[in-house]
């Protein structure tokens, strides 16, 4: 194969690899508010692709309300037993489906070690946000 | 001759391409992580996750939404970060958040006080002239304090940085809420290349 298009190759696989977004969003109205455990709620879920599967879980969310906040928390799992780095961005929406936009919506960087779980929390920036999304991709 | 009807075109064409910037948008949203200072990328986590938690405090839960004047926050780090950016979004993510009223800050209060002598010189009718002394005060203050760790050790580069917010009664004088980020970075070197 000619290095051109060896090159070629690789820069659409890194393309790929940065472009795939794994994303969870739930309708928080439509979640029973408990005070521990997984919430079965409405969810979607877009996987992001097949090397981004491999590397992470994301766990069912849980809700709760503070000062009549709703915050929301999933949990990721590396998948790997190496040290594998995310970008994740919470994203909100009303009842009618409007982006709610807010200083908020920012990817984050967080590192996993190998197996390691950790949970991410986001939270409403206004009263009547109430579909929250969780996106998740690998960092570029 | 022939070395120079080549080589003249190509010296041509390669300084065309030289001078000639790559100019794109990005995502500002997105990481950023062209050095190892300060960004944007940190500056957008603090007040998202600063305000964040202190719009989930009881005293933001009140029937009337509380009053709150944003202070300084104090740069104790040893590079130049305009720390007025941080406090900005966070002063913008409260009032989007519609639990919260703000006090005039001193830029504000200084295009108030601008408006308000020319409504008094006479040129504005005194009916419309916006009435003095019923200005809201502010029943909390907000400020903090930016510090940094700073290792540098061969190539390697490392920076710690906290980022301190606190909420505090004016009355009373007590602090009704604290809350801080720590965020921590590391570069290297490369051995080889620019």
């Amino acid at each position: 194969m000619r290095p051109f298009a060896c090159l070629s190759l690789a820069l659409a696989a890194a393309s790929c690899r940065s472009a795939a977004v794994y994303s969870v969003t739930v309708d928080t109205s439509r979640m029973e508010q408990v005070s521990s455990g997984t919430v079965e709620g409405t969810i979607e879920v877009q996987p992001g692709g097949a090397i981004l599967a491999r590397r992470i879980e994301v766990s069912p969310p849980r809700r709760r309300e503070a000062s009549g906040v709703v915050e929301v928390q999933f949990e990721l799992r590396n998948r790997t037993l190496r040290e594998q780095r995310f970008d994740v961005r919470f994203e909100w929406a009303d009842a009618a489906g409007m982006n709610v936009d807010s200083p908020s919506t920012h990817w984050t960087p967080i590192v996993l070690g190998g197996n390691e779980k950790r949970p991410v929390a986001g939270t409403a920036p206004q009263l009547d946000a109430v579909r929250c999304t969780l996106k998740v991709r690998l960092s570029r | 001759m022939t070395l120079l009807r080549h080589a003249l075109p190509l010296a041509f064409l390669l300084a065309g391409c030289r001078s000639r910037p790559v100019v794109r948008y990005e995502d500002p949203t997105g990481v950023e992580t062209l050095t190892v200072d300060f960004g944007s990328s940190d500056l957008q986590r603090i007040a998202s996750d600063l305000t964040q938690s202190m719009l989930r405090h009881a005293v933001f839960d009140a029937p009337q939404p509380p009053v709150v004047f944003v202070g300084n926050v104090e740069n104790a780090t040893s590079e130049h970060v305009d720390t007025r950016n941080v406090t900005d979004s966070i002063r913008t993510a409260l009032l989007k958040s519609g639990k919260v009223r703000i006090a005039v800050d001193p830029q504000g209060r200084g295009e108030i006080g601008g408006q308000t002598d020319y409504q008094r010189s006479g040129a504005v009718s005194p009916e419309t002239a916006a009435a003095l002394g019923r200005q809201v005060g502010a029943g909390h203050v907000l400020y903090g304090r930016l510090t940094s760790i700073d290792k540098k050790a061969g190539r390697e580069t490392d920076l710690y940085f906290k980022f301190t917010l606190n909420l505090v009664n004016v009355e009373s004088g007590l602090f009704e809420w604290a809350d801080e980020v720590q965020i921590r970075k590391s570069s290297k070197r490369r051995t080889f290349g620019w």
